[in-house]
Protein backbone atom coordinates (compact mmCIF):
# COMPACT_ATOMS: atom_id res chain seq x y z
CA UNK A 1 0.00 0.00 0.00
CA UNK A 2 1.70 3.31 -1.27
CA UNK A 3 0.97 6.38 1.43
CA UNK A 4 -1.15 8.27 -1.50
CA UNK A 5 0.02 12.05 -1.46
CA UNK A 6 -1.55 14.96 -0.15
CA UNK A 7 -1.24 18.05 -1.62
CA UNK A 8 -3.64 20.95 -1.42
CA UNK A 9 -3.18 23.81 -3.18
CA UNK A 10 -4.79 27.46 -2.90
CA UNK A 11 -4.08 31.28 -4.30
CA UNK A 12 -3.22 33.63 -1.96
CA UNK A 13 -3.60 37.26 -2.92
CA UNK A 14 -2.69 37.62 -6.14
CA UNK A 15 -3.42 35.06 -8.64
CA UNK A 16 0.82 35.25 -9.85
CA UNK A 17 1.20 33.41 -6.28
CA UNK A 18 0.56 30.04 -5.49
CA UNK A 19 0.97 27.62 -2.37
CA UNK A 20 0.79 23.84 -2.29
CA UNK A 21 0.74 22.23 0.89
CA UNK A 22 2.62 18.98 1.39
CA UNK A 23 1.74 16.35 3.77
CA UNK A 24 3.27 13.02 5.36
CA UNK A 25 6.47 11.92 3.71
CA UNK A 26 8.03 12.55 0.42
CA UNK A 27 10.21 9.67 -1.20
CA UNK A 28 10.59 7.50 -3.95
CA UNK A 29 6.82 6.02 -3.84
CA UNK A 30 5.30 8.71 -4.00
CA UNK A 31 7.52 11.45 -5.51
CA UNK A 32 6.12 11.22 -9.19
CA UNK A 33 2.69 11.52 -8.22
CA UNK A 34 3.34 14.52 -5.84
CA UNK A 35 5.39 16.23 -9.13
CA UNK A 36 2.30 15.40 -11.46
CA UNK A 37 -0.78 17.05 -8.98
CA UNK A 38 1.66 20.27 -8.54
CA UNK A 39 2.25 20.57 -12.32
CA UNK A 40 -1.11 19.98 -13.17
CA UNK A 41 -2.70 21.99 -10.74
CA UNK A 42 -0.31 24.99 -10.88
CA UNK A 43 -1.19 27.76 -13.92
CA UNK A 44 1.30 28.44 -16.18
CA UNK A 45 1.27 32.34 -15.38
CA UNK A 46 2.11 31.73 -12.28
CA UNK A 47 5.10 33.62 -11.02
CA UNK A 48 5.66 32.23 -7.21
CA UNK A 49 5.09 28.98 -6.13
CA UNK A 50 5.39 28.26 -2.01
CA UNK A 51 5.33 24.83 -1.72
CA UNK A 52 4.76 24.92 2.77
CA UNK A 53 6.82 21.34 3.79
CA UNK A 54 6.21 22.49 7.53
CA UNK A 55 3.78 19.31 7.60
CA UNK A 56 6.66 16.75 5.72
CA UNK A 57 8.05 14.76 8.12
CA UNK A 58 10.97 13.51 5.70
CA UNK A 59 12.72 14.17 2.50
CA UNK A 60 14.22 11.38 0.47
CA UNK A 61 16.77 12.43 -2.21
CA UNK A 62 14.53 11.57 -4.93
CA UNK A 63 12.03 14.43 -3.53
CA UNK A 64 14.83 16.17 -3.13
CA UNK A 65 16.22 16.09 -6.47
CA UNK A 66 12.11 16.74 -7.64
CA UNK A 67 12.85 20.08 -5.63
CA UNK A 68 15.06 20.73 -7.97
CA UNK A 69 13.63 20.12 -11.05
CA UNK A 70 10.73 22.13 -10.04
CA UNK A 71 13.04 24.90 -9.05
CA UNK A 72 14.58 25.08 -12.75
CA UNK A 73 11.14 24.84 -14.47
CA UNK A 74 10.00 27.47 -12.29
CA UNK A 75 12.80 29.86 -13.13
CA UNK A 76 12.64 28.98 -17.36
CA UNK A 77 9.10 30.53 -16.56
CA UNK A 78 10.75 33.23 -15.33
CA UNK A 79 8.85 32.66 -11.93
CA UNK A 80 10.43 31.18 -8.24
CA UNK A 81 10.15 28.40 -5.83
CA UNK A 82 9.68 28.98 -2.20
CA UNK A 83 9.99 26.45 0.25
CA UNK A 84 8.79 26.80 3.25
CA UNK A 85 9.84 24.56 6.54
CA UNK A 86 10.66 24.97 10.25
CA UNK A 87 13.93 26.01 11.69
CA UNK A 88 13.83 22.94 13.48
CA UNK A 89 12.38 20.74 11.09
CA UNK A 90 14.79 17.15 10.97
CA UNK A 91 13.20 17.03 7.79
CA UNK A 92 15.51 20.26 7.07
CA UNK A 93 18.41 18.08 6.78
CA UNK A 94 17.89 16.31 3.33
CA UNK A 95 17.50 19.58 1.41
CA UNK A 96 20.75 21.09 3.19
CA UNK A 97 22.57 17.69 2.56
CA UNK A 98 21.24 17.95 -1.47
CA UNK A 99 21.89 21.42 -1.72
CA UNK A 100 25.07 22.88 0.27
CA UNK A 101 24.82 26.41 -1.79
CA UNK A 102 21.15 27.31 -0.92
CA UNK A 103 20.31 27.29 -4.22
CA UNK A 104 16.56 26.34 -3.10
CA UNK A 105 15.25 29.58 -0.92
CA UNK A 106 14.28 28.44 2.42
CA UNK A 107 11.31 29.94 4.81
CA UNK A 108 10.53 29.00 8.28
CA UNK A 109 6.81 29.32 7.39
CA UNK A 110 4.54 29.76 4.75
CA UNK A 111 3.39 33.28 5.87
CA UNK A 112 6.99 34.60 6.31
CA UNK A 113 7.37 33.62 2.73
CA UNK A 114 4.77 35.21 1.77
CA UNK A 115 5.50 38.48 3.50
CA UNK A 116 8.85 38.65 2.37
CA UNK A 117 7.66 38.08 -1.14
CA UNK A 118 5.44 41.07 -0.51
CA UNK A 119 7.92 43.06 0.67
CA UNK B 1 -68.88 -60.59 31.17
CA UNK B 2 -68.04 -60.04 27.56
CA UNK B 3 -68.75 -62.10 25.11
CA UNK B 4 -65.95 -65.08 25.32
CA UNK B 5 -63.19 -65.39 22.32
CA UNK B 6 -63.81 -68.06 19.67
CA UNK B 7 -60.24 -69.89 19.29
CA UNK B 8 -59.98 -68.33 16.11
CA UNK B 9 -60.96 -64.52 16.91
CA UNK B 10 -58.31 -65.62 19.46
CA UNK B 11 -55.95 -66.18 16.96
CA UNK B 12 -56.80 -63.58 14.87
CA UNK B 13 -56.59 -60.82 17.53
CA UNK B 14 -52.92 -62.67 18.80
CA UNK B 15 -51.82 -61.95 14.90
CA UNK B 16 -53.48 -58.42 14.79
CA UNK B 17 -51.22 -57.50 17.51
CA UNK B 18 -47.94 -59.58 16.93
CA UNK B 19 -48.36 -57.47 13.43
CA UNK B 20 -49.10 -54.37 15.19
CA UNK B 21 -46.15 -55.19 17.38
CA UNK B 22 -43.87 -55.78 14.68
CA UNK B 23 -44.65 -52.94 12.63
CA UNK B 24 -43.99 -50.89 15.70
CA UNK B 25 -40.64 -52.47 16.46
CA UNK B 26 -39.87 -51.86 12.66
CA UNK B 27 -40.75 -48.00 13.10
CA UNK B 28 -38.81 -48.20 16.74
CA UNK B 29 -35.67 -49.39 14.05
CA UNK B 30 -36.29 -47.06 11.70
CA UNK B 31 -36.93 -44.14 13.38
CA UNK B 32 -33.64 -45.09 15.76
CA UNK B 33 -31.85 -45.39 12.12
CA UNK B 34 -33.11 -42.47 10.95
CA UNK B 35 -32.04 -40.81 14.11
CA UNK B 36 -28.97 -42.31 13.86
CA UNK B 37 -28.39 -40.71 10.47
CA UNK B 38 -29.39 -38.00 11.62
CA UNK B 39 -27.05 -37.70 14.69
CA UNK B 40 -24.42 -38.55 11.95
CA UNK B 41 -25.36 -36.13 9.07
CA UNK B 42 -25.19 -33.54 11.97
CA UNK B 43 -22.03 -34.75 13.53
CA UNK B 44 -20.71 -34.23 9.34
CA UNK B 45 -22.29 -31.03 9.60
CA UNK B 46 -20.26 -29.55 12.75
CA UNK B 47 -17.51 -31.17 11.68
CA UNK B 48 -17.56 -29.96 8.26
CA UNK B 49 -18.20 -25.98 9.38
CA UNK B 50 -15.42 -26.56 12.26
CA UNK B 51 -13.21 -27.87 9.21
CA UNK B 52 -14.39 -25.10 7.76
CA UNK B 53 -14.19 -22.28 10.23
CA UNK B 54 -10.34 -23.46 11.30
CA UNK B 55 -9.64 -23.33 7.70
CA UNK B 56 -10.72 -19.89 7.11
CA UNK B 57 -9.28 -18.24 10.50
CA UNK B 58 -6.02 -17.09 9.21
CA UNK B 59 -3.35 -19.92 10.12
CA UNK B 60 -0.33 -17.20 10.34
CA UNK B 61 -0.92 -14.17 11.85
CA UNK B 62 0.81 -10.91 10.50
CA UNK B 63 2.40 -9.18 13.23
CA UNK B 64 4.20 -6.12 13.17
CA UNK B 65 8.01 -5.81 14.42
CA UNK B 66 7.28 -4.55 17.46
CA UNK B 67 3.84 -5.88 17.83
CA UNK B 68 3.21 -10.03 18.52
CA UNK B 69 -0.02 -11.53 18.21
CA UNK B 70 -1.35 -15.09 19.02
CA UNK B 71 -4.77 -16.65 18.84
CA UNK B 72 -7.21 -19.33 20.15
CA UNK B 73 -10.31 -20.50 18.49
CA UNK B 74 -12.40 -23.32 20.39
CA UNK B 75 -15.26 -24.53 18.78
CA UNK B 76 -18.66 -25.31 20.82
CA UNK B 77 -18.95 -28.08 23.43
CA UNK B 78 -22.55 -28.75 21.81
CA UNK B 79 -22.72 -30.13 19.06
CA UNK B 80 -24.19 -27.71 16.41
CA UNK B 81 -22.97 -24.97 17.88
CA UNK B 82 -19.75 -24.30 15.69
CA UNK B 83 -20.53 -21.28 13.67
CA UNK B 84 -19.28 -18.00 13.06
CA UNK B 85 -16.39 -16.16 15.26
CA UNK B 86 -13.64 -14.68 13.45
CA UNK B 87 -10.33 -13.10 14.26
CA UNK B 88 -7.34 -11.04 11.75
CA UNK B 89 -4.35 -9.12 12.56
CA UNK B 90 -2.16 -7.48 9.91
CA UNK B 91 0.73 -5.96 9.74
CA UNK B 92 0.62 -2.25 7.42
CA UNK B 93 3.06 -1.78 5.32
CA UNK B 94 3.69 1.97 6.91
CA UNK B 95 4.02 0.07 10.69
CA UNK B 96 0.62 0.42 11.73
CA UNK B 97 -1.28 -3.10 12.78
CA UNK B 98 -4.70 -3.84 12.58
CA UNK B 99 -6.48 -6.20 14.83
CA UNK B 100 -10.18 -7.36 14.58
CA UNK B 101 -12.22 -9.81 15.97
CA UNK B 102 -15.69 -10.59 15.42
CA UNK B 103 -18.91 -13.22 15.34
CA UNK B 104 -21.49 -13.73 12.79
CA UNK B 105 -24.56 -14.11 14.45
CA UNK B 106 -26.00 -18.05 14.43
CA UNK B 107 -24.23 -21.34 14.08
CA UNK B 108 -23.32 -24.03 11.46
CA UNK B 109 -22.33 -24.35 8.11
CA UNK B 110 -23.99 -21.14 7.19
CA UNK B 111 -22.53 -18.24 9.95
CA UNK B 112 -19.10 -19.97 9.06
CA UNK B 113 -19.47 -19.37 5.52
CA UNK B 114 -20.80 -15.85 5.88
CA UNK B 115 -17.58 -15.50 8.70
CA UNK B 116 -15.35 -16.65 5.77
CA UNK B 117 -16.81 -13.90 3.60
CA UNK B 118 -16.47 -11.20 6.05
CA UNK B 119 -12.85 -11.74 6.50
CA UNK B 120 -11.92 -11.85 2.74
CA UNK B 121 -13.67 -8.95 2.19
CA UNK B 122 -12.24 -7.31 5.53
CA UNK B 123 -8.61 -7.76 3.80
CA UNK B 124 -10.12 -6.26 1.10
CA UNK B 125 -10.87 -3.35 2.29
CA UNK B 126 -7.63 -2.75 4.04
CA UNK B 127 -5.77 -2.00 1.05
CA UNK B 128 -8.22 0.73 0.94
CA UNK B 129 -8.23 1.94 3.32
CA UNK B 130 -7.27 0.77 7.03
CA UNK B 131 -8.77 3.05 9.67
CA UNK B 132 -11.19 0.86 11.52
CA UNK B 133 -14.30 3.53 10.96
CA UNK B 134 -14.11 3.26 7.83
CA UNK B 135 -13.23 -0.88 7.77
CA UNK B 136 -16.71 -1.01 9.82
CA UNK B 137 -18.57 1.13 7.31
CA UNK B 138 -17.17 -0.82 4.22
CA UNK B 139 -18.31 -4.21 6.19
CA UNK B 140 -21.30 -2.68 7.55
CA UNK B 141 -22.68 -2.20 3.47
CA UNK B 142 -21.32 -5.16 2.38
CA UNK B 143 -22.98 -7.55 5.02
CA UNK B 144 -26.40 -5.86 3.27
CA UNK B 145 -25.16 -7.07 0.11
CA UNK B 146 -25.29 -10.79 1.31
CA UNK B 147 -28.36 -13.07 0.09
CA UNK B 148 -29.13 -13.37 3.35
CA UNK B 149 -28.23 -10.17 5.20
CA UNK B 150 -25.74 -11.27 8.30
CA UNK B 151 -25.29 -9.47 11.56
CA UNK B 152 -22.11 -9.04 13.02
CA UNK B 153 -20.88 -7.98 15.78
CA UNK B 154 -16.91 -6.82 15.55
CA UNK B 155 -14.36 -4.81 17.51
CA UNK B 156 -11.49 -3.56 15.05
CA UNK B 157 -8.38 -1.73 16.66
CA UNK B 158 -5.06 -0.05 14.72
CA UNK B 159 -2.21 0.44 16.86
CA UNK B 160 -0.16 3.08 15.30
CA UNK B 161 2.89 2.96 13.54
CA UNK B 162 4.94 4.41 15.91
CA UNK B 163 3.34 1.84 18.83
CA UNK B 164 2.35 5.21 20.92
CA UNK B 165 -1.63 4.40 20.81
CA UNK B 166 -4.40 2.65 19.20
CA UNK B 167 -7.75 3.50 17.61
CA UNK B 168 -10.72 1.70 17.59
CA UNK B 169 -14.54 1.14 16.95
CA UNK B 170 -16.60 -1.35 17.92
CA UNK B 171 -20.18 -2.73 16.88
CA UNK B 172 -22.24 -4.61 18.89
CA UNK B 173 -19.05 -6.17 20.39
CA UNK B 174 -17.61 -7.14 24.16
CA UNK B 175 -15.11 -4.48 24.63
CA UNK B 176 -11.77 -5.43 24.63
CA UNK B 177 -9.01 -4.82 26.76
CA UNK B 178 -5.44 -3.83 27.50
CA UNK B 179 -3.22 -4.62 30.66
CA UNK B 180 -0.53 -2.71 30.91
CA UNK B 181 2.96 -3.74 32.42
CA UNK B 182 2.00 -3.32 35.82
CA UNK B 183 -1.09 -5.02 35.87
CA UNK B 184 -3.60 -2.69 35.49
CA UNK B 185 -6.66 -3.84 33.10
CA UNK B 186 -9.12 -0.78 31.30
CA UNK B 187 -11.88 -1.99 28.99
CA UNK B 188 -12.10 -0.89 25.30
CA UNK B 189 -15.52 0.11 25.85
CA UNK B 190 -16.53 3.69 24.46
CA UNK B 191 -19.78 3.75 22.74
CA UNK B 192 -19.83 2.11 19.51
CA UNK B 193 -22.94 1.30 16.63
CA UNK B 194 -25.38 -1.25 16.39
CA UNK B 195 -24.07 -4.92 14.83
CA UNK B 196 -23.28 -4.84 11.22
CA UNK B 197 -26.10 -5.72 9.03
CA UNK B 198 -28.66 -3.95 11.81
CA UNK B 199 -28.60 -0.28 10.33
CA UNK B 200 -27.88 0.96 7.02
CA UNK B 201 -25.62 3.72 7.50
CA UNK B 202 -24.35 3.82 11.44
CA UNK B 203 -21.56 6.47 12.47
CA UNK B 204 -18.91 4.18 13.74
CA UNK B 205 -16.75 6.77 16.41
CA UNK B 206 -13.13 6.35 16.64
CA UNK B 207 -11.64 6.22 20.46
CA UNK B 208 -8.47 6.47 20.99
CA UNK B 209 -5.96 5.36 23.83
CA UNK B 210 -2.46 5.78 24.75
CA UNK B 211 -0.56 2.22 24.27
CA UNK B 212 3.32 2.00 26.42
CA UNK B 213 5.74 -0.65 25.19
CA UNK B 214 4.89 -4.02 27.91
CA UNK B 215 0.93 -3.31 26.91
CA UNK B 216 -1.04 -6.18 26.34
CA UNK B 217 -4.38 -6.72 24.30
CA UNK B 218 -6.91 -9.12 24.47
CA UNK B 219 -9.97 -9.04 21.82
CA UNK B 220 -12.57 -11.96 22.11
CA UNK B 221 -15.80 -13.12 21.04
CA UNK B 222 -18.74 -13.23 23.93
CA UNK B 223 -18.74 -17.00 23.92
CA UNK B 224 -15.21 -16.25 26.21
CA UNK B 225 -17.38 -14.79 28.76
CA UNK B 226 -20.99 -15.43 28.13
CA UNK B 227 -22.86 -18.13 31.04
CA UNK B 228 -26.19 -19.14 31.24
CA UNK B 229 -28.11 -17.26 33.68
CA UNK B 230 -25.55 -14.90 34.01
CA UNK B 231 -25.25 -11.37 32.94
CA UNK B 232 -22.74 -10.97 30.32
CA UNK B 233 -20.91 -7.99 32.66
CA UNK B 234 -20.18 -10.72 35.62
CA UNK B 235 -18.28 -13.01 32.64
CA UNK B 236 -16.31 -9.67 31.62
CA UNK B 237 -15.58 -8.81 35.41
CA UNK B 238 -13.74 -12.28 35.19
CA UNK B 239 -12.36 -12.27 32.66
CA UNK B 240 -10.43 -8.83 33.46
CA UNK B 241 -9.43 -10.76 36.90
CA UNK B 242 -8.29 -13.41 34.71
CA UNK B 243 -6.15 -10.97 32.41
CA UNK B 244 -4.56 -8.94 35.58
CA UNK B 245 -3.28 -12.49 36.93
CA UNK B 246 -2.32 -14.40 34.02
CA UNK B 247 1.71 -13.12 33.79
CA UNK B 248 2.37 -16.15 30.99
CA UNK B 249 2.63 -13.87 27.91
CA UNK B 250 5.85 -12.58 29.08
CA UNK B 251 8.12 -15.52 28.68
CA UNK B 252 5.57 -17.60 26.51
CA UNK B 253 3.95 -15.03 24.38
CA UNK B 254 0.83 -13.80 23.52
CA UNK B 255 -1.09 -17.75 22.03
CA UNK B 256 0.12 -18.98 25.61
CA UNK B 257 -2.16 -16.32 26.86
CA UNK B 258 -4.74 -16.67 24.90
CA UNK B 259 -5.05 -20.12 25.59
CA UNK B 260 -4.43 -19.67 29.01
CA UNK B 261 -7.25 -17.38 28.96
CA UNK B 262 -9.48 -19.93 27.16
CA UNK B 263 -8.50 -22.32 29.92
CA UNK B 264 -9.41 -20.21 32.62
CA UNK B 265 -12.59 -18.88 31.57
CA UNK B 266 -13.77 -22.43 30.82
CA UNK B 267 -17.12 -23.45 32.24
CA UNK B 268 -17.34 -27.14 34.04
CA UNK B 269 -19.15 -28.37 31.07
CA UNK B 270 -17.38 -26.64 28.90
CA UNK B 271 -18.48 -23.85 26.35
CA UNK B 272 -21.96 -23.51 25.01
CA UNK B 273 -20.56 -21.32 22.35
CA UNK B 274 -17.43 -20.44 20.37
CA UNK B 275 -14.55 -18.81 21.09
CA UNK B 276 -12.56 -17.21 19.89
CA UNK B 277 -9.43 -15.15 21.61
CA UNK B 278 -6.79 -12.82 19.81
CA UNK B 279 -3.90 -11.39 22.25
CA UNK B 280 -1.62 -9.05 20.85
CA UNK B 281 1.38 -7.27 23.01
CA UNK B 282 3.87 -4.43 22.54
CA UNK B 283 7.78 -5.58 22.70
CA UNK B 284 10.47 -3.02 23.46
CA UNK B 285 12.38 -3.12 20.98
CA UNK B 286 15.59 -4.94 21.50
CA UNK B 287 19.60 -4.26 20.44
CA UNK B 288 19.50 -5.66 17.24
CA UNK B 289 16.72 -5.79 14.44
CA UNK B 290 16.67 -8.40 11.61
CA UNK B 291 13.58 -7.74 8.99
CA UNK B 292 12.94 -9.46 5.17
CA UNK B 293 10.61 -7.35 2.84
CA UNK B 294 9.56 -7.60 -0.16
CA UNK B 295 12.00 -5.27 -2.69
CA UNK B 296 8.79 -3.15 -3.38
CA UNK B 297 8.27 0.93 -3.10
CA UNK B 298 5.30 0.63 -0.65
CA UNK B 299 7.45 -1.02 1.74
CA UNK B 300 10.10 1.65 2.28
CA UNK B 301 7.40 4.09 4.59
CA UNK B 302 7.18 1.35 7.12
CA UNK B 303 11.03 0.23 7.18
CA UNK B 304 11.82 4.11 8.04
CA UNK B 305 9.24 3.88 11.00
CA UNK B 306 10.85 0.75 12.54
CA UNK B 307 13.96 1.51 11.84
CA UNK B 308 13.15 5.15 13.86
CA UNK B 309 10.98 2.87 16.63
CA UNK B 310 13.98 1.11 17.21
CA UNK B 311 16.38 3.75 17.22
CA UNK B 312 14.40 5.50 20.00
CA UNK B 313 14.42 2.12 22.05
CA UNK B 314 18.50 2.69 21.67
CA UNK B 315 18.83 5.90 23.04
CA UNK B 316 19.88 7.69 19.24
CA UNK B 317 18.90 11.22 19.61
CA UNK B 318 16.19 12.49 17.39
CA UNK B 319 19.04 14.28 14.68
CA UNK B 320 21.21 11.30 14.02
CA UNK B 321 18.32 9.24 14.02
CA UNK B 322 16.98 11.18 11.08
CA UNK B 323 20.84 10.66 9.36
CA UNK B 324 20.54 6.85 9.61
CA UNK B 325 17.04 6.35 8.71
CA UNK B 326 18.05 9.03 5.74
CA UNK B 327 20.95 6.72 4.72
CA UNK B 328 18.93 3.20 5.56
CA UNK B 329 16.26 4.37 3.16
CA UNK B 330 18.57 5.78 0.33
CA UNK B 331 20.48 2.01 0.70
CA UNK B 332 16.85 0.08 0.52
CA UNK B 333 15.27 2.25 -2.14
CA UNK B 334 18.60 1.51 -4.30
CA UNK B 335 17.65 -2.13 -4.03
CA UNK B 336 13.97 -1.43 -4.60
CA UNK B 337 15.27 0.27 -7.74
CA UNK B 338 18.46 -1.55 -9.27
CA UNK B 339 18.61 -5.12 -7.74
CA UNK B 340 16.31 -7.42 -8.80
CA UNK B 341 14.91 -5.63 -12.68
CA UNK B 342 11.03 -7.19 -13.07
CA UNK B 343 11.60 -9.88 -10.66
CA UNK B 344 10.75 -9.79 -7.30
CA UNK B 345 13.12 -10.23 -4.75
CA UNK B 346 14.02 -9.38 -1.06
CA UNK B 347 15.65 -6.65 1.23
CA UNK B 348 17.18 -8.30 4.19
CA UNK B 349 18.39 -5.94 7.10
CA UNK B 350 20.05 -6.50 10.16
CA UNK B 351 20.30 -3.48 12.41
CA UNK B 352 22.59 -3.63 16.19
CA UNK B 353 23.59 -1.41 17.97
CA UNK B 354 26.59 -0.96 20.77
CA UNK B 355 27.95 1.16 22.58
CA UNK B 356 29.85 3.22 20.44
CA UNK B 357 27.73 2.42 17.30
CA UNK B 358 25.15 1.84 15.57
CA UNK B 359 25.34 -1.13 12.45
CA UNK B 360 22.97 -1.31 9.43
CA UNK B 361 23.19 -3.92 7.04
CA UNK B 362 21.29 -4.67 3.64
CA UNK B 363 21.50 -7.60 1.74
CA UNK B 364 20.06 -8.28 -1.87
CA UNK B 365 20.46 -10.94 -4.27
CA UNK B 366 19.86 -9.16 -6.83
CA UNK B 367 21.50 -8.75 -10.22
CA UNK B 368 22.66 -5.02 -10.27
CA UNK B 369 21.91 -2.98 -12.91
CA UNK B 370 23.99 0.11 -13.14
CA UNK B 371 21.81 3.57 -12.84
CA UNK B 372 19.97 5.18 -14.99
CA UNK B 373 18.62 8.77 -15.31
CA UNK B 374 19.34 12.25 -13.79
CA UNK B 375 20.26 12.26 -10.05
CA UNK B 376 20.18 8.53 -9.88
CA UNK B 377 22.80 6.75 -7.76
CA UNK B 378 23.69 10.22 -5.71
CA UNK B 379 22.15 7.85 -2.69
CA UNK B 380 25.29 6.77 -1.76
CA UNK B 381 27.49 9.94 -1.99
CA UNK B 382 24.58 11.04 0.59
CA UNK B 383 25.14 7.84 2.50
CA UNK B 384 28.57 8.65 2.81
CA UNK B 385 28.07 12.33 4.16
CA UNK B 386 25.13 11.21 7.01
CA UNK B 387 27.59 8.13 8.16
CA UNK B 388 31.09 7.94 9.39
CA UNK B 389 31.36 4.40 7.26
CA UNK B 390 30.23 3.12 4.09
CA UNK B 391 30.44 -0.20 2.83
CA UNK B 392 29.44 -1.54 -0.12
CA UNK B 393 30.33 -5.28 -1.74
CA UNK B 394 28.76 -6.26 -4.51
CA UNK B 395 29.27 -9.66 -5.63
CA UNK B 396 27.66 -12.94 -8.33
CA UNK B 397 24.59 -13.25 -6.05
CA UNK B 398 23.74 -9.91 -4.77
CA UNK B 399 25.24 -7.11 -2.58
CA UNK B 400 25.64 -5.98 0.92
CA UNK B 401 25.62 -2.25 2.39
CA UNK B 402 27.17 -1.73 5.41
CA UNK B 403 26.05 1.44 7.24
CA UNK B 404 28.00 2.41 10.52
CA UNK B 405 27.38 5.29 12.54
CA UNK B 406 29.54 6.21 15.63
CA UNK B 407 27.54 7.38 18.83
CA UNK B 408 28.06 11.00 19.36
CA UNK B 409 29.73 11.97 22.95
CA UNK B 410 27.21 12.44 25.72
CA UNK B 411 24.54 10.77 24.53
CA UNK B 412 23.35 7.71 26.62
Amino acid sequence: MITPPRVRIERVGSAKTVTATLYGDLDLANRHDVEQALRESVPADVATLVLDLTHVGFLDSSAVQMLFELHRDMERARGQLVLAMSPDALARRSIELSDPSGLLLLYPSSESALASLRA
Amino acid sequence: MGKPFSARELFARVAANLGLGALRNREARRSAEYAERLRGLLERERAVAETLQRSMLPEHLDMGVFTRVGARYEPAQASMKVGGDFYDALALPDGRVLLVVGDVAGHGLESAVVMGTMRAALRAYVLRDPSPDRLLEELNAFAYTLDRPAMVTCQCLQIDAEGRGLTYTTAGHPPGLIRSADGRVQLLQEPGAPPLGTQLLPRFPLSRVPLEVGDTIVLYTDGLVERRGEAIDAGIERLVEAVGRERSDDAAGPAALAEELVLAQRPDRGYEDDVAVLVASLEAPGATLELELPATLDVLPGLRRTLQRWLAAQDVSAEEAYDIVFASHEAAANIVEHAYGLKDGQIELRCRADEDAVHVTFADRGRWRPPRGEGRGRGVGLMREVMDEVEIERFDGGSTVHLLRRRSRGSA
